[in-house]
């Protein structure tokens, strides 16, 4: 549990960070510093010093404004009167430091004004979370008896309260007079400029993109934070200064509500819509209990747990989301969701009347908005990069794919124009080929029909029937059977069924289903036609046999597939060396074997009849085939 | 007594036929034309049984004849002359109607076997013509059943296989336990399936054409 761990130590560290006393100053001169802890406090609406009326009290007193109404009828008015010996007082230049007072402040020394921050008695200065420095001219300070007065000023619906004074050196004064300024003002109205800044670039990039409803959001959550945490830096009310207060009070739910709609809108949680819809209801709903709270007078501190602990339900669907995908996105908005509800509790525990800690001496709101912004600005913006990488992959493999299938459709087309050609030029050749057979084939059966009627030229005869069975095979060849061997070997025996009944040879026909060889084209198909016809031919002629026995079936020759045709007879057999006037067919036979590819054995023996085997392989084995050679 | 009619330019195999038939007790010539024009008048004049017509006649194609005395005498026979008999020219006959072949260069004793053969119900069929068959009327891929209007039954593709792969009709019928008679008869019946399916193909094709009006 590394998210476990990593939290605590975060938790660790904010606890040492808050526990350094950075602007801590213990009420001893030898840090050069007087710091009141007690004073008298004093209600009276008027322009001078009050002479009686004075109460000792702890200092600061934050929460006035209850006596003050009870007290006072009109504007809220108190003062604080603080004595000290200048003895006490380190020998440099001096200084008054004050923080916290509500709303109007101004500052007498020895009575004599020195300093207000306030323009006139009209001007809606906001004082509660600014800090002042006011050097102390030499001549004012007494050894003995010195009176420091605040008089601080707000209307009657607002608070009113003595904050925090300390006389002392002005260097270690300013110092942290500096401090609080930055993290209280400048640093704070910095962060949520640039946050408005942001935000402006945000919206601009929303309105380009409608439907990206995180966007939206970050939009909102900018806007609504600047908006609750205008009044910690503003020097003056801007509008009414009563809804002033209420807009700064009340933003903040949907301030939060924004936020956490950012988070779950940006991990698309399951349902996200009803879960945004309902985290503004409890928006609303917290609105309408402090309302009720308030006009009662109470102290609201409730609502704002309520916001903390609605934080924590949602770091709770993070977590489970986190849990389901395991991305870094929803770990990062889990970690800044858990540190701003950490920092909101930190800013509750300030407050005046709930006044549990002073933790780190300012109010770190203005920067939870910021910081929560800032996260999800990062979230968005590596999300960006993220599409970014992927349109960029995206487009090179879409380009690639582009490319395969470019290729792929000019191959194709390549290979379909090729075989159109083919094909026409196939069909073409076949027709040429049909004619020329019709009518040689015409003339040679005229011919043989004379040569038969004279009955005279046996050998004449025997030629033309050859002529003429030559013929057929190159019809045959032309035939579409796809390099099944077995159809064209069928023909074969089919139009030589009539020969072997003359020559009262019996065909024992054995042929097995066997796979198909593409590359037996035309020329092919009639190279192995006439093979095998001219091993039947022989056996017809020459061997005297009673049958012959034609077989067709797939083997294996060195590794690689075939099919094999067998012609074996019972015939008397040869020697080949002795065959005489045959030589020449068999050598023929040889030569189209070797056109073919084709392993070609004719084995005989004298009394034992003859076998001949023609093996052909399935694939061609980057032959090409003999359509380029034959004319 | 088998009367025969026969279209054929070429004299010499005209009379060559004629002689064998004249020999024949129970074969008979009864007509004779040698184009396509005589041929007509031959057809419309009727009184044959079967038909042996050439395909190449000097004044057009003799498919034509074998088409018009098929869609006029459906109890006709109709053999094509052809001189090696190539698959292309006799499946167009089939086509057209005819339900056997005779080679011109066949010692034309023969011609009159395959006469009395296909007038008895039986047709000649070559391996390669089986193949072709086999793979036109019983695709291994399935069809739209209007391009297949009459399918092949079983026992004809299992004839038709079997022809296809190089035996002769006493095989098949040893093969198939049929006799060898009936073996011609599914050819025939095969023949036939093969021309009612094309003449259907070429409706549907017509009809397609004028529906969908394509250029």
């Amino acid at each position: 549990m590394i998210f476990v761990r990593w939290l605590v130590a975060c938790f660790a560290a904010y606890l040492c960070w808050a526990a350094v006393p950075a602007a801590a100053t213990p009420a001893t001169p030898s840090t050069g510093v007087l710091e009141f802890l007690s004073g008298e406090i004093a209600f009276a609406d008027k322009n001078e010093i009050p002479e009686a009326g004075w109460e000792k009290r702890q200092t600061p007193a934050l929460w006035l404004s209850d006596e003050a109404r009870a007290k006072l009828a009109g504007k809220l008015t108190a003062w604080g009167r603080f004595r000290f010996d200048g003895r006490l007082l380190p020998d440099e230049p001096l200084a008054i430091y004050t923080e916290n007072n509500r709303e109007r402040l101004t500052v007498y020394l020895n009575g004599v004004e020195l300093f207000r921050n306030y323009r006139s008695a009209t001007s809606q200065t906001l004082g509660w979370n600014r800090p002042y420095i006011i050097p102390v001219p030499q001549k004012l300070l007494r050894d003995v008896g010195n009176e420091l007065v605040l008089r601080v000023g707000s209307d009657r619906q607002f608070s009113l309260g003595v904050g925090t004074v300390k006389v002392g050196s002005q260097e270690v004064l300013g110092r942290l007079y500096n401090y609080q300024q930055f993290w209280r003002v400048t640093g704070s109205a910095a962060a949520n400029y640039a946050m408005l800044f942001l935000t402006f670039a945000a919206f601009v990039m929303w309105m380009a993109r409608r439907s990206e409803t995180e966007i939206f959001w970050l939009v909102m959550t900018g806007l609504l934070w600047f908006v609750r945490d205008f009044h910690f830096f503003a020097e003056e009310s801007p509008l009414d200064p009563y809804w002033f207060q209420q807009v700064s009070y009340y933003s903040l739910y949907f301030a939060v509500a924004a936020s956490l709609s950012f988070c779950v809108a940006f991990l698309k949680l399951s349902n996200h819509r009803r879960i945004i819809a309902m985290l503004f209801a409890i928006g609303v709903a917290l609105c309408i209990f402090r309302v009720a709270i308030t006009s009662t007078n109470r102290t609201d501190l409730a609502t704002s747990l309520a916001t903390l602990l609605v934080s924590l339900l949602v770091c709770g669907l993070i977590i489970r989301e986190w849990f389901r995908n395991r991305s870094l996105e929803s770990l990062a908005l889990v970690a800044v969701v858990l540190f701003g509800t950490v920092l909101g509790l930190h800013d509750i525990g300030r407050i005046p009347n709930v006044n549990w800690w002073q933790g780190l001496g300012f109010h770190v709101q203005p920067f939870t908005g910021f910081l929560l912004f800032s996260v999800f600005l990062l979230s968005v913006g590596r999300k960006y990069l993220r599409a970014l990488t992927e349109v960029e992959t995206l487009n090179a493999s879409l380009e690639e794919r582009v490319e395969t299938a470019t290729h792929a459709l000019a191959a194709s087309e390549r290979a379909r124009q090729k075989i159109e050609v083919e094909h026409a030029v196939g069909i073409e050749r076949e027709r040429l080929m049909r004619e020329m057979h019709d009518g040689i084939g015409s003339n040679l059966v005229t011919a043989l029909a004379v040569v038969r009627k004279q009955g005279e030229a046996p050998v004449a005869e025997e030629t033309l029937q050859r002529a003429l069975t030559d013929l057929k095979l190159t019809v045959d060849s032309l035939a579409p059977v796809e390099g099944d061997a077995v159809a064209l070997l069928a023909n074969l025996r089919h139009r030589m069924e009539p020969d072997m009944e003359k020559a009262g040879v019996k065909c024992v026909w054995r042929v097995e289903p066997c796979p198909s060889l593409d590359w037996l084209d035309a020329p092919n198909a009639l190279h192995m036609l006439r093979i095998i016809q001219e091993g039947v031919g022989n056996v017809l002629s020459h061997a005297h046999a009673t049958s012959i026995t034609i077989a067709c079936c797939p083997s294996k020759k060195d590794g690689r597939d075939g099919v094999e045709l067998v012609l074996t007879d019972d015939g008397c057999g040869f020697i080949a060396a002795n065959v005489s006037g045959n030589g020449r067919g068999l050598s023929n036979m040889h030569t189209r074997a070797s056109q073919l590819g084709a392993d070609l054995r004719i084995e005989s023996d004298l009394g034992a009849g003859s076998k001949l085997s023609l093996w052909l392989p399935v694939e061609m084995g980057g032959r090409k085939s003999a359509r380029s050679t034959s004319g | 007594m088998i009367r025969t009619a026969i279209i054929e330019d070429d004299p010499r195999i005209s009379a060559d036929i004629a002689e064998v038939i004249r020999q024949a007790d129970d074969v008979e010539l009864v007509a004779s034309a040698g184009s396509v024009a005589t041929g007509c008048k031959l057809i419309d004049e009727g009184g044959f049984d079967v038909l042996v017509c050439d395909l190449g006649l000097p004044d057009g194609d003799g498919a034509t004849l074998i088409r018009k005395a098929a869609a006029q005498y459906p109890d006709i026979d109709i053999l094509v002359l052809t001189m090696f008999a190539d698959h292309h020219k006799v499946l167009d006959a089939i086509r057209a109607g005819a339900r056997g072949y005779l080679l011109k260069d066949q010692k034309l004793g023969e011609c009159v076997a395959a006469i009395r053969e296909v007038r008895n119900g039986g047709s000649p069929i070559s391996p390669i013509i089986a193949r072709l068959l086999l793979k036109e009327l019983a695709p291994q891929e399935a069809v739209p059943a209007s391009t297949s209007e009459e399918p092949l039954s079983d026992r004809e593709k299992e004839t038709l296989h079997l022809l296809s792969r190089g035996f002769t009709y006493s095989e098949c019928a040893e093969l198939m336990g049929i006799s060898q008679h009936t073996v011609g008869t599914h050819v025939k019946h095969i023949y036939r399936k093969l021309e009612v399916n094309s003449r259907a193909e070429a409706v549907f094709e017509a009809s397609n054409r004028g529906m969908l009006d394509i250029r």
